[in-house]
C-alpha cells in the first residue's frame, strides 16, 4: 500500500502556503499530522499533485486566551490538547476528547485542525468542540473568516473549506465556572478503541445550589453524516430540574436526533441509535454524580 | 524520478539521502538505511509495529513520509543499544518473555521507552494503557507488561 | 511428576531467539534483500464473481521501472493449478484465469524496480469484467440452481459425507433426553502481524530456484510446488525463515511461493512479494472455519452423556487448499474429555464468493469444543445440574487410558479429574458465585465460564484425506516425520540443524533442552540452526501442535546415535564394554566407576582428528541425521467407520474466564482468567505459559470482537485492522496458569504438543462465561463471535418475553 507520486512543498509562512494553494487549486492538499490523509493517499483514494506540509508555519500552533475564549492553533496535536494546562483548566472536555483519540503515537501526530478538516463523522474533538460552540478561523489569500463549527461540517469528509483555504485556529468560548462537560466514547471493544460506535459530549450549566439546568449542549459523534448537536434534547433539558425521568427523556430525544448509516454484522444502525441514548444518559448521570 | 534531498539524524548519526516524496518513513529506515528492526504490518496506523521516535515523540512510521522527517532526530530500536549491549528494556524483554515472534517488539519497546521516560514508576494499569496502541498477537501481553515493569525497576 | 527423572527438560532457560529478535535481527521475509531484487504487486479483482473479458497490460508495461506484467492466462502456460487435498475437480490457479471468484483475487501481477512502481503498474492494468450472479449465502449456494463457483464441479457442494461412529440411532432413540440446538461459528483470521510473503531467486545457469519463505511443510510437499513451477524437486531450494507470527496461516504458502517463483523465473531477477494488510485479508488464503451446526446431544436423567450427532455446513469460500481437513481434525477429539458412546457427523463443505479458508490455530477443533461444551451447558441447565459436576461425572478416568473414542482416534494419557481439582484449587468458585450474586443485586452481570476441553497434538497426515473414499484421494499420505541433524564439534560444542522454521514458538529451546538432557551438558553449549530443503530432512514443521514432540523425539534419536559412537570410542580407549558406558556432566564413563572417564571433548578430538586411535567400525566425525516418525498412528478402515489413530497426544485444559457483561451496551469485559493445562511433561514452563497466554488472547478476540465480514454484494467489510478488531493490552486480563503433568507414554520424555490448545479451548469458555453472566435472562450464546449489539438485542428480547410471561400469569391469576 504505497502512495502515488506527488510534489512536496514545505512553506515557511502562511503566505507561501496561499501561493501554493492558489497555484495548484484543488489538486493540492495541506497536511498537518497526516494521520488521516496518509491512509487515503496510500489507499490511492485521493487525487493530488501537491502536498503542502504546514509543519514550518509557527502561527498555526499554541493556545492563547482572548476575551473569555481560547484561541487554539489548528496544528495543535491531540497530545498537546490533552496535556496543556490552560486547556485542562478551561476546556477539560476538549482535553478529555483529545486524550481518547486512538493511542499516543497517533495523538502525537494527529492535529485538531486535521481532525476537523478531514470531517470524519467520528472525529472525537469535533464532538467536544461542537458541545463547546466552537468557531473555526479559515484563512486564504482572499482573507479571513470565522465560522461556527456546526456550519463548517457539512457531511462525511465534507466541509465548507474552500480549496484555497487553510484552517488557522479554533475559537472556543470558555464556559462559566459552574458549567462542566463530560465526554463519553463507546467502541466495540471494552477499551473503546475498536470500531467506534458513538461518542457524546455534554456541557451543562446548572443554577447554583440546585439541579436546575440553565443551559445544555449535547453533541453526538458517528451517528449522523457529521458530528451533530441534539437540539431537541438540549431544549427539553434546559430549564428542567435533573431527575431520572428528565435524564431518560433527554437520552430518548438525543436518540431521535441520530441518523446513522451502515449495517454491518458487527455493528447495526439500531445499535448505534440505542447506544446514543445510553451514552447521553450515562454522561449526564456521571455529571450529576460528580464522577466526571 | 523526482527526488528530494533530506537530512536526518538517526540514532545519533546524520544522513543525507535523496528520496521520493512518497517514500514512507518506515520504508526509508528499512530500505535506505537498512535498519530492519522496525516493521510494516497493518498499513493503517492500527498496530504499532512501525512505531519510531521522531524528535522525542513516538509516532507511526507508516503514517509519515520520510520527507516529513527532514531535519528530525530519529531513534530506532537499533539506537537503544550500546554497541552490542542491550538496553535495559531490551534485556527485560528477553528475561521476562516479552517476546515470542518478535514482529511487534521494536514498536513495543520504543513505546515502552517513551512511556518510561514520562512515567518512571508506572502501575500495571498504566503500563497496559501505555501499550494499548501496540498489538501483539503472540504473548497475550502479560509477558510484555512484566518486562516493562521489570525495566522500570532497573532504569 | 517427572522431576527427579529428568534433569534439564522442565527448566526455564534463556530463549536464544529472543536475543536476536530484541535486537531487531529477526530476518523476516520482508528483511531479505538480494542484489538486483525486484518487487511484485498483484492486481486485485474489484468484482466478487465475474468473467474476465479482457486484460490490457500495455500501459503498465510501458511505465518506466516496470519489468514485466503477467496475467493469469500467461502464467498458466508456465504452471499448473496449485496443489490441494480436496477431492475435486476444483482447480486453484495462482492468478485467476477466465474468471474471478472473490473480491481481491489476483488477476495479474506486476514486477517492478520498487514496490511503489509495481503498485503504479497495477493501477494501469485495465481489466474488463462481465459480472456473474453472486452467491454469498451458504444455504443459497447449496440450492440446485445456485450460480456455480466452479462450473466444472457441477455443484457448490464441494464435499458431502455422513459418517457414523457407533450406534448413534439407538443411543438417541433410547436416551432420556435429546437436546437440540443450532450453533454458529463465524469466519475469523489468525491475523499474524507479519503478512505472507516470499523472495524467489532463479539461477538460470544451473536451473535452480531458491525461495526464502516462512512456510511449513516444504520438506514434505515441496515437490508438489516443484511440479507447479515445472522444475525438478532437487532444483527447488527452500530457505526457511522465522515467521512474524503464523498461527496456521503460513502452514503451506503454496500460492505465494509459486507466484513469486514464477515471477523470478520469467524475469530472471530475484523477486520479493510481501502482502500488504489488505491483500492478506482479502486474498491471503487465510480465513478460518465458517460453520453452521445443527446438534443433537443425548443425555440420561442422571446427566450421563450418551451420543452426539450433528450436521455441519461449512462456508469454505472459493477454493479448498486443505480440503475438508479441518473437519477431519475435529473428529480426533469430537467427544472431548468425556465418555460419549457414539457420534455422527453429516458434513457439507460449500463454496461461495469469498476468499478461501486455510489453517488457523485450532484447525476446526476449536469449533468442535464450542459445540460440545455448549451442548453440555444446555444439558446442565435443563437437568438443573451444576456445570462442573455434570462434566466431572462424564470424564474419562486416568486408569482408562489409552482411550479409544468412537471415531477411532486414541487418547494417549490424561488425568482430567486432577486438572479439574487443580482448577478448583486456583479458582475459589464459592467466592466468585457469591460475588456474582452480589453483583446482580447491583445490576452487574458477572459470568463464570467453565470448560473442560481437550486439545489434540501431533497428528498424522491421514487427516488430510480420510474423509474421502480411497479411490477419490490423490495424495494418500501417512507420514508426518521430523528430521534433525545433531553434531558435536572438536571443542564439544553441539549444533542442532532444524528443517522447519520457528513461527514465534521455541523449537530452539526444545532442541537445546533435549540435547542437554541426553548429554547432561549446559544448554547454552547447544547452537540451533536451520537448514534448507536441499538438505532433504523430511519435515512437516510447526503445524498441528507437533513441533515440540517431534523435535524432542528427533533430537533424542540423533543423540542416541552419537552416544553409540561416543561410547564405542570411549570403551575402546578405556578398555571396557560400550554397553557399560554412560554420559553425565560432559563426561563419558564406565557405569559405577565415574573415575574411569573421558570428557566429550577428548572423545570429539579423537573422532575428528585421530582416526587411527578409533575402533575400526566407527567412522570419523560426530554427526547424525535422524528422522523421527509420528510415533503412534494407524490406517483408517476402508468404510471409515474407524478413522484410525491420527491425533493421539491429547492435551487437556480447564479454562475459567470471569467476565462482566454490560447489558445496556452489550460490552463484555474479561477481568479474570484461570487456565490449568496438561500437556504431559512440560519442556519449559515459562515458554508454555507464554503460548497459553497468547492463545487465550486470541480466543477472547474470536469470542467477542473478531470477524471477517462480507456483505451480500460480496464486498469485504473488514479490509483492514481498523475494522477487524484484535484484542489490545486493555482487553486481555493477566492469566493465571497452572499445570498438571501426565506424561505421554508414546513420546520422548512424555511431552505433548500445546501450541493450539489455549485457542482451541478458550472460545468455548468465553461463550460459557457470557452465557453464565446472562443466565438471569435465560440467554444462550448460540454464535461466536457474539457482538455487543447482539447481546443487547438478546437481553431486550428476554426482557420482553419475561414481561409477556408476567402479564400472562397475572391474567391467569385473575
Amino acid at each position: 500500500m504505497k502512495a502515488r507520486k506527488f510534489l512536496y512543498e514545505k512553506p515557511s509562512t502562511i503566505q507561501e502556503a496561499f501561493e501554493l494553494l492558489d497555484k495548484h487549486g484543488s489538486r493540492a492538499k495541506v497536511v498537518a499530522g497526516g494521520t488521516d490523509l496518509l491512509v487515503l493517499m496510500k489507499e490511492r483514494q485521493v487525487e493530488l499533485d501537491c502536498l503542502i506540509d504546514l509543519r514550518k508555519i509557527q502561527s498555526l500552533e499554541g493556545v492563547r486566551q482572548e476575551n473569555g475564549s481560547l484561541v487554539i492553533g489548528a496544528r495543535c496535536t491531540h497530545t498537546f490538547l490533552s496535556e496543556d494546562e490552560i486547556i485542562l483548566k478551561s476546556l477539560p472536555i476538549l482535553a478529555q476528547a483529545a486524550g481518547k483519540v486512538s493511542c499516543r503515537a497517533i495523538r502525537n501526530k494527529g492535529t485538531v485542525g486535521g481532525n476537523l478538516c478531514n470531517a470524519s463523522p467520528a472525529a472525537d474533538t469535533a464532538v467536544a468542540l461542537l458541545a463547546l460552540d466552537a468557531e473555526v478561523g479559515l484563512v486564504s489569500s482572499q482573507g479571513r473568516r470565522l465560522v461556527a463549527l456546526r456550519d463548517f461540517l457539512t457531511g462525511p469528509n465534507e466541509t465548507i473549506l474552500k480549496a484555497n483555504e487553510i484552517m488557522e485556529y479554533l475559537k472556543v468560548p470558555v464556559p462559566g465556572p459552574e458549567a462542566k462537560g463530560n465526554f463519553q466514547k463507546l467502541g466495540l471493544s471494552t477499551s473503546g478503541d475498536g470500531l467506534y460506535v458513538v461518542s457524546v459530549g455534554v456541557v451543562l450549566n446548572l443554577a447554583a445550589g440546585n439541579k436546575m439546568v440553565k443551559s445544555a449542549a449535547i453533541a453526538l459523534g458517528n451517528v449522523a453524516p457529521t458530528a451533530i448537536r441534539a437540539s431537541e434534547a438540549e431544549a427539553f433539558l434546559t430549564g428542567k430540574t435533573i431527575s431520572l425521568g428528565v435524564i431518560e427523556e433527554t437520552g430518548r430525544l438525543a436518540k431521535e436526533a441520530t441518523r446513522p448509516k451502515g449495517e454491518y454484522p458487527y455493528l447495526t444502525e439500531e445499535y448505534r441509535r440505542n447506544m446514543t441514548e445510553v451514552l447521553v444518559c450515562r454522561a449526564i448521570n456521571q455529571w450529576v454524580a460528580g464522577t466526571v | 524520478m523526482e527526488t528530494y534531498t533530506i537530512n536526518v539524524t538517526v540514532n545519533g548519526r546524520s544522513y543525507t539521502r535523496d528520496v521520493e516524496s512518497r517514500l514512507l518513513l518506515v520504508d526509508f529506515l528499512r530500505d535506505e538505511l537498512k535498519l530492519k528492526a522496525i516493521q510494516s504490518s497493518c498499513d493503517h496506523g492500527s498496530c504499532g509495529a512501525c512505531d519510531v521516535i521522531v524528535d522525542g515523540m513516538v509516532v507511526r512510521g507508516c503514517l509519515m513520509f520520510a520527507i516529513q522527517a527532514d531535519g528530525c532526530d530519529i531513534l530506532t530500536l537499533e539506537g537503544l543499544m550500546d554497541g552490542d549491549n542491550l538496553h535495559p528494556i531490551q534485556q527485560a524483554f528477553v528475561e521476562h518473555h516479552g517476546i515470542q515472534c518478535g514482529f511487534c517488539t521494536s514498536g513495543m519497546i520504543l513505546t515502552a521507552y517513551d512511556f518510561l521516560k514520562r512515567s518512571p514508576k508506572p502501575s500495571e494499569p498504566e503500563i497496559r494503557e501505555a501499550i494499548r496502541g501496540n498489538i501483539c498477537r503472540c504473548t497475550g501481553y502479560q509477558g510484555i507488561v512484566e518486562s516493562i515493569k521489570a525495566a522500570a525497576k532497573k532504569l | 511428576m517427572t522431576e527427579g527423572k529428568l534433569k534439564w527438560i522442565g527448566k526455564n532457560i534463556k530463549r536464544v531467539q529472543s536475543e536476536r529478535l530484541v535486537a531487531g535481527r529477526g530476518k523476516f521475509v520482508a528483511d531479505i534483500e538480494l542484489a538486483n531484487m525486484k518487487h511484485a504487486a498483484v492486481v486485485h479483482s474489484t468484482e466478487p464473481h465475474a468473467r474476465i473479458v479482457s486484460i490490457d497490460t500495455s500501459k503498465a508495461k510501458a511505465l518506466p521501472g516496470v519489468i514485466a506484467v503477467f496475467t493469469g492466462a500467461e502464467l498458466a502456460l508456465h504452471t499448473t493449478p496449485l496443489p490441494s487435498t480436496c477431492e475435486g475437480p476444483i482447480y486453484w490457479p495462482v492468478v485467476a484465469v477466465d474468471k474471478v471468484r472473490y473480491l481481491g483475487e489476483s488477476v495479474a501481477v506486476v514486477v517492478a524496480e520498487t514496490r511503489e512502481i509495481a503498485e503504479d503498474g497495477c493501477e494501469l492494468v485495465e481489466v474488463v469484467y462481465d459480472p456473474l450472479p453472486l452467491v454469498m449465502d451458504v444455504f443459497k449456494a447449496m440450492e440446485p440452481d445456485a450460480p456455480l463457483i466452479h462450473e466444472i464441479h457441477g455443484s457448490n457442494i464441494a464435499f458431502h459425507r455422513k459418517l457414523t461412529f457407533g450406534e448413534v440411532e439407538k443411543h438417541l432413540a433410547e436416551a432420556d433426553h435429546v437436546f437440540r440446538d443450532r450453533l454458529l461459528w463465524s469466519r475469523t483470521m489468525a491475523m499474524p502481524l507479519e503478512t505472507n510473503g516470499a523472495v524467489a531467486d532463479w539461477d538460470s545457469s544451473i536451473g535452480m530456484l531458491t525461495i526464502y519463505v516462512p512456510s511449513m511443510m516444504l520438506n514434505i510437499f515441496g515437490h508438489l510446488l516443484a511440479d507447479c513451477l515445472k522444475i525438478p524437486a532437487n532444483k527447488l531450494n527452500f530457505v526457511p525463515l522465522a515467521a512474524g507470527g503464523n498461527f496456521g496461516t503460513k502452514t503451506f504458502l503454496a500460492r505465494q511461493i509459486v507466484l513469486t517463483g514464477l515471477c523470478s523465473k520469467l524475469t530472471n531477477y530475484p523477486v520479493k512479494f510481501v502482502e500488504d494488510r489488505y491483500e492478506h485479508i482479502s486474498n491471503g488464503d487465510a480465513h478460518s472455519s465458517d460453520r453452521v451446526y445443527e446438534v443433537e446431544f443425548a443425555v440420561s436423567n442422571e446427566g450421563i452423556f450418551e451420543s452426539l450427532r450433528f450436521k455441519v455446513i461449512d462456508n469454505y469460500g472459493a477454493y479448498l487448499l486443505f480440503g475438508v481437513g479441518t473437519h477431519a481434525n475435529s473428529l480426533s477429539q469430537i467427544t472431548g474429555p468425556y465418555k460419549i458412546k457414539s457420534c455422527e457427523v453429516d458434513l457439507y463443505a460449500v463454496m461461495t464468493n469469498r476468499c478461501q479458508q486455510s489453517a488457523s490455530r485450532g484447525f476446526g477443533s476449536d469449533c468442535g469444543n464450542f459445540i460440545l461444551e455448549s451442548m453440555v451447558n444446555l444439558a446442565a441447565r435443563e437437568l438443573k445440574m451444576d456445570p462442573v459436576k455434570i462434566r466431572r461425572k462424564n470424564l474419562i478416568q486416568p486408569e482408562e487410558f489409552p482411550y479409544k473414542i468412537p471415531t477411532g482416534n486414541e487418547y494417549d494419557s490424561g488425568n482430567y479429574p486432577a486438572v479439574m481439582d487443580k482448577a478448583l484449587e486456583m479458582f475459589d468458585m464459592a467466592k466468585w458465585r457469591r460475588k456474582q450474586e452480589e453483583g446482580r443485586k447491583e445490576g452487574r452481570y458477572i459470568g463464570i465460564g467453565w470448560v473442560s476441553g481437550n486439545a489434540r497434538s501431533t497428528y498424522n497426515t491421514t487427516e488430510f484425506w480420510f474423509l474421502s473414499d480411497d479411490e477419490k484421494v490423490a495424495l494418500r499420505t501417512t507420514t508426518a516425520a521430523e528430521t534433525v541433524e545433531l553434531s558435536i564439534d572438536q571443542q564439544a560444542n553441539f549444533t542442532v540443524l532444524l528443517n522447519s522454521p520457528s513461527i514465534g514458538n521455541s523449537p530452539e529451546t526444545v532442541a537445546q533442552l533435549a540435547v542437554a538432557e541426553e548429554f547432561d551438558i549446559d544448554p547454552e553449549r547447544v547452537s540451533v540452526l536451520y537448514t534448507t530443503s536441499t538438505h532433504h530432512g523430511i519435515s512437516v514443521g510447526a503445524t498441528g501442535s507437533r513441533q515440540t514432540v517431534m523435535v524432542a523425539g528427533a533430537v533424542k534419536g540423533a543423540a542416541n546415535e552419537l552416544k553409540r559412537r561416543l561410547f564405542k570410542v570411549a570403551a575402546y580407549k578405556l578398555e571396557a564394554n560400550a554397553e557399560d558406558m554412560v554420559v553425565a556432566g560432559g563426561k563419558v564413563y564406565i557405569k559405577g566407576s565415574p573415575d574411569k572417564s573421558m570428557t566429550i571433548e577428548e572423545l570429539a578430538q579423537i573422532t575428528y582428528l585421530r582416526n587411527l586411535e578409533m575402533p575400526r567400525d566407527v567412522s570419523s566425525g560426530l554427526h547424525a541425521m535422524y528422522t523421527y516418525d509420528q510415533p503412534h498412528s494407524t490406517m483408517p478402515s476402508k468404510d471409515r467407520s474407524d478413522l484410525g489413530i491420527f491425533y493421539p497426544m491429547m492435551g487437556h485444559g480447564v479454562h475459567i474466564p470471569v467476565v462482566e457483561v454490560d447489558i445496556e451496551t452489550g460490552l463484555v469485559k474479561v477481568f479474570k482468567y484461570v487456565a490449568v493445562h496438561d500437556h504431559g511433561t512440560v519442556v519449559s514452563p515459562d515458554m508454555l505459559k507464554g503460548q497459553i497466554a497468547g492463545g487465550i488472547a486470541q480466543g477472547i478476540g474470536m469470542s467477542i470482537m473478531e470477524q471477517v465480514a462480507y456483505d451480500d454484494k460480496g464486498q469485504l467489510l473488514t479490509p483492514n485492522l481498523i475494522r477487524y478488531l484484535i484484542p489490545n493490552s486493555l482487553e486481555v486480563p493477566p492469566p493465571e496458569i497452572g499445570f498438571v503433568e501426565t506424561p505421554s507414554p508414546w513420546t520422548a520424555y512424555g511431552v505433548k504438543g500445546a501450541g493450539e490448545a489455549p485457542r482451541i479451548i478458550s472460545p468455548a469458555a468465553m461463550a460459557m462465561a457470557i452465557e453464565d453472566a446472562l443466565s438471569p435472562f435465560g440467554i444462550r450464546v448460540r454464535k461466536l463471535p457474539i457482538f455487543p449489539h447482539e447481546i443487547v438485542k438478546l437481553v431486550q428480547e428476554a426482557k420482553e418475553r419475561a414481561t409477556e410471561t408476567t402479564v400472562q400469569k397475572m391474567g391467569g391469576e385473575r
